[in-house]
């Protein structure tokens, strides 16, 4: 009987404070479109705060809307695509003393491809909150089947681990340093994409790519912000080195220009460069014995990509703001060619691409 | 039931002692004049409990706590946002100052009514874990807290697979909050390097030298200064360029204080 008063007055008080309450939603949608894919995606996602701020739920729904007639797809002789990508994910926060801890787990279906993904993260403030130790962990299965094939069926398991570091430097300057490892087990390649293999004759055949089974990922980045104050910018620099075991080399530089322009709008100017290193057994065409892996994957060609951003925000309130998103987005290969016709080499081109993506969304608290 | 009638008896004759006759109750408080570090125990071989900044101020024991190794600490009060209070102790030399005063309001901060929970600042520890297909994971460990709720562990064990057992050694980070007086949450990230003496044993093309990273989460119960037990969910990867493994497993961990 005192165990279940104790209990009643915990509830009681436990309903009381849960009477500061506050309701954020968040919704956007973009589209990218190359001229020869679409992809169109819409989310929403909505996060309650309870207990003072101290914890918070949140939940989101993801969508992508995939048409392609990608070089990619038509060489083969397949249809252009249509596919639809869902998402559902679910998060947990909690604001401790000196520190915080977060749970997500986040499910992804599409009609050949299904994943769950759990996460959990936490921080620790030392230094009178001048430093910030965080890490992180996550763990993925994924199921990967084929609509051309209904046997077809692999599975890939993926390991996360991050760590970071962030030191406020003064007023108006933060610097934060971070690893992260992905290891990848499994089934690695696509059951659609065939690589480029020439064989004695001459003629060029496609045959289904083969990639190892494991993949070690990882990645630092180091991003710095400031606040200039005589003009009232903010600047957001970020740079991001990548290895990974497959050979792929990569480093992205970031940087964002934010600028208030009133009490009710602000805009944004975003800049990004990317340059990539091949595959150590990426080809674009392979000989007649191209080794134990072959693969048909365009990502993992040499290329560079650069995008250009503009984000105007329009706040109507402290509780409600809009804004549209409109990008310009170039990738030039180095060695990876556009297929024309697959047993001819001569109609073969460099791969560009050309995106334009826009976007819009809102953000409101209740 | 009981309880609570006294429990409210007792409510009913404070309030109306109280409104009949102002009492005058004494209060010592300690306040911080520059940054301090506030210890679980009385000695500088207990884990930091929290970084006490200045201004901060603390109810604060009449006594004058003096430690195993001879030194003397202030015993104070630790409010913490969420949880109950903790008992802390600040080593009297720190630049701090003590009033004394008498309010006519409550004393809810009796130092001396709560009990201390004091915490080794370095221990040793001792981890099994049961990973899938029935392969296991042992690891001794020294851990130190360098900070409040942040320990760091050198650590050495031994993966456990189907024909052998594979030597590791890496180092630790953990983050640890104290949730319920002696429970706490913890979340830690290991990494480092594992032999394995036979090609191939923990996955195709697996070499001598490989590496592993690990990742946990769990509850931890620490029961005095000199014990703990902690159960938790894990997950490793041990990998080279050639393969990898990975595994979902669950773990307990025995530790004492050093």
């Amino acid at each position: 009987m005192k165990i279940l008063c104790l209990i009643s007055l915990q509830v009681l008080l436990l309903t009381t404070s849960t009477a500061y309450a506050a309701i954020e939603a968040a919704s956007a949608i973009r589209q990218y479109d190359d001229g020869k894919t679409k992809v169109m995606s819409p989310k929403l996602e909505v996060k309650g705060t309870f207990l003072g701020d101290r914890a918070n739920v949140g939940a989101g729904y993801a969508m992508d809307v995939v048409s392609s007639a990608s070089s990619d797809v038509t060489s083969y002789g397949t249809k252009p695509i249509k596919e639809n990508r869902q998402e559902l994910s679910a998060n947990l926060g909690w604001l401790a003393d000196g520190g915080s801890y977060s749970w997500s787990v986040v499910s992804s279906e599409e009609n050949d491809y299904k994943s769950m993904t759990y996460g959990v993260g936490a921080t620790r403030e030392l230094f009178e909150k001048n430093t910030i130790l965080g890490i992180g962990t996550g763990y993925g299965d994924d199921t990967i089947t084929s609509s051309s094939n209904k046997n077809f069926k692999r599975y890939m398991t993926n390991s996360s681990y991050s760590f970071s570091a962030t030191q406020i430097l003064s007023r108006t300057a933060v610097i934060q340093l971070l690893y992260d490892l992905r290891v990848e087990n499994g089934y690695l390649a696509s059951p659609y994409r065939k690589a480029r293999i020439q064989q004695a004759s001459g003629t060029i055949i496609g045959v289904p790519e083969n990639h190892p089974k494991t993949r070690n990922r990882n990645s630092v980045a180091i991003k710095f912000n400031y606040f200039f104050k005589p003009l009232e910018l903010a600047f957001s620099t970020s740079f991001r080195a990548y290895l990974d075991s497959w050979g792929v080399t990569s480093g992205t530089l970031e940087e964002r220009i934010t600028k208030d322009l009133s009490s009710w709008l602000s805009l944004a100017l975003s800049l990004r460069y990317y340059n990539q290193m091949q595959a150590s057994f990426y080809k674009d065409i392979y000989e007649a014995e191209p080794g134990p892996f072959y693969t048909g994957n365009k990502t993992l060609a040499a290329y560079s990509s650069y995008q250009i951003g503009l984000r105007p925000l329009i706040k109507f309130s402290d509780d409600i703001k809009f804004y549209l998103k409109g990008e310009y987005y170039s990738q030039s290969f180095q060695n990876h060619t556009a297929l024309g016709k697959l047993s001819d080499t001569s109609d073969d081109k460099k791969l560009k691409l050309e995106a334009f993506v826009v976007g819009a969304g809102i953000e409101t608290r209740f | 039931m009981m309880y609570l009638r006294r429990g409210v008896f007792h409510f009913i004759i404070s309030v109306l002692f109280a409104s009949a006759v102002p009492a005058l109750a004494k209060s010592n408080r300690l306040i911080v004049e520059s940054d301090t570090t506030v210890f679980t125990g009385p000695g500088f071989k207990f884990r930091p409990l929290t970084n006490a900044k200045s201004g901060d101020q603390f109810p604060l024991s009449k006594k004058v706590v003096v430690g195993r190794d001879g030194g003397e600490f202030y015993k104070v009060l630790i409010k913490k946002k969420s949880g109950p209070p903790r008992v802390g102790f600040i080593p009297i030399e720190a630049s701090v100052r003590t009033e004394f005063s008498e309010t006519d309001s409550p004393v809810d901060d009796d130092v001396d009514s709560y009990i201390p929970f004091s915490q080794a600042d370095t221990s040793f520890q001792v981890g099994f874990a049961g990973l899938k297909d029935s392969n296991f994971l042992w690891t001794v460990g020294y851990a130190k807290y360098p900070a409040p709720g942040l320990y760091l562990k050198l650590l050495v064990g031994q993966l456990l697979y189907k024909r052998a057992g594979s030597l590791l050694g890496g180092v630790e980070v953990g983050f640890e909050q104290s949730t319920f007086d002696q429970f706490s949450l913890y979340l830690l990230l290991s990494s480092g390097v594992v032999n394995i003496p036979i090609v191939d044993e923990v996955f195709a093309g697996s070499k001598s030298l490989s590496f592993f990273t690990q990742s946990g989460m769990g509850i931890r119960y620490t029961a005095d200064e000199d014990a703990a037990v902690s159960f938790g969910l894990l997950q490793i990867a041990i990998f080279s360029p050639n393969g990898s493994y990975i595994s979902p497993g669950a773990g307990i961990s025995l530790e004492v204080g050093l």
